[in-house]
């Protein structure tokens, strides 16, 4: 029986709230960061089952792209933590709050 | 039987990720978001994106959550000993982040079931068609997207980088004179 495209929306879906869970309740900075990894990831595997659904290999390259973006992403945003914690010797984000009014 | 393979991988891809809002420490977060990685890898290639399976480990797997345990390595193992990261806040913060999770999952499953009147089982041209379609239809994204690599680099060195003080201020190099 061959798996419908649906499924792999449905299963894109629940990766990605499970991503949203965690990017609201840990407050460990890195742990919200491989949350929004794994955001990411489900939209990868929404795009790539909506390209073979459709016959369509644009959404394939879309993927390209956001694995390109994510590296990116990684990197910059490991730098900005490390910066963090050198400045405020944590990576708590509740304690992180010199924006707040 | 691709039923139950779909189900398997299904599984062990949510199981990873309840593993990586779940687990106190951030190092075992991180050992479970490689296997969701690997998981959905073999998702890949089960719909017919063998190069996007193989990219997918290398650059996923391999080297962006190489980078994560090195930081989590220099940072929060001795933050996490004390406990004070993990922990689930309670009040609002909950049912807004369960509201917004089920909003998500209707959302697409609505969407989706619309979708899947379409055929849903044409073959791709594989590697093949992705080839052509990045160096051909879209070039200047492809050279737009090494630009943007490189900016990352010098982005992620200058704000790593000691201001002011070269390389005299590194601690490293200090403590071995």
């Amino acid at each position: 029986m061959a798996v419908s495209p649906a499924l792999y929306q449905v299963l894109a879906a629940v990766l990605f709230s499970i991503g949203v869970m965690g990017v609201l309740f840990r407050r460990n900075i890195l742990v919200i960061f491989m949350c929004v990894e794994l955001m990411l990831n489900a939209a990868n595997l929404s795009l790539i089952a909506f390209a073979r659904a459709l016959g369509n290999v644009d959404g394939q390259v879309v993927v390209f792209f956001a694995l390109a973006v994510a590296a990116a992403e990684v990197s910059v945003g490991l730098a900005i933590i490390i910066d963090l914690f050198r400045k405020k010797g944590t990576v708590d984000v509740e304690q992180v709050s010199l924006l707040k009014g | 039987m691709a039923m139950v393979g779909f189900l398997l991988l299904a599984g062990a891809a949510i199981a990873g990720a309840m593993g990586v809002v779940m687990q106190r420490n951030a190092l075992y977060g991180a050992l479970s978001l490689v296997g969701v990685f690997v998981a959905t890898a073999v998702l890949y290639l089960t719909l017919s994106a063998p190069f996007l399976a193989v990219l997918q480990l290398i650059v996923y797997a391999g080297a962006i959550m190489v980078l994560f345990i090195f930081v989590i390595m220099l940072i929060s193992v001795r933050y996490e000993e004390s406990g004070e990261a993990a922990g689930v806040p309670g009040g609002m913060k909950r049912y807004v982040a369960f509201g917004l999770a089920g909003l998500f999952v209707m959302l697409f499953v609505v969407l989706s079931f619309k979708m899947a009147a379409t055929p849903g089982t044409e073959e791709l041209g594989g590697i093949n068609e992705l080839g052509l379609a990045l160096y051909q239809k879209y070039m200047f994204p492809f050279e737009v997207a090494s630009i943007l690599l490189l900016v990352a680099i010098v982005g992620a060195l200058s704000i790593t980088r000691r201001h002011g003080r070269g390389l005299e201020g590194n601690v490293a190099l200090e403590e071995r004179h």
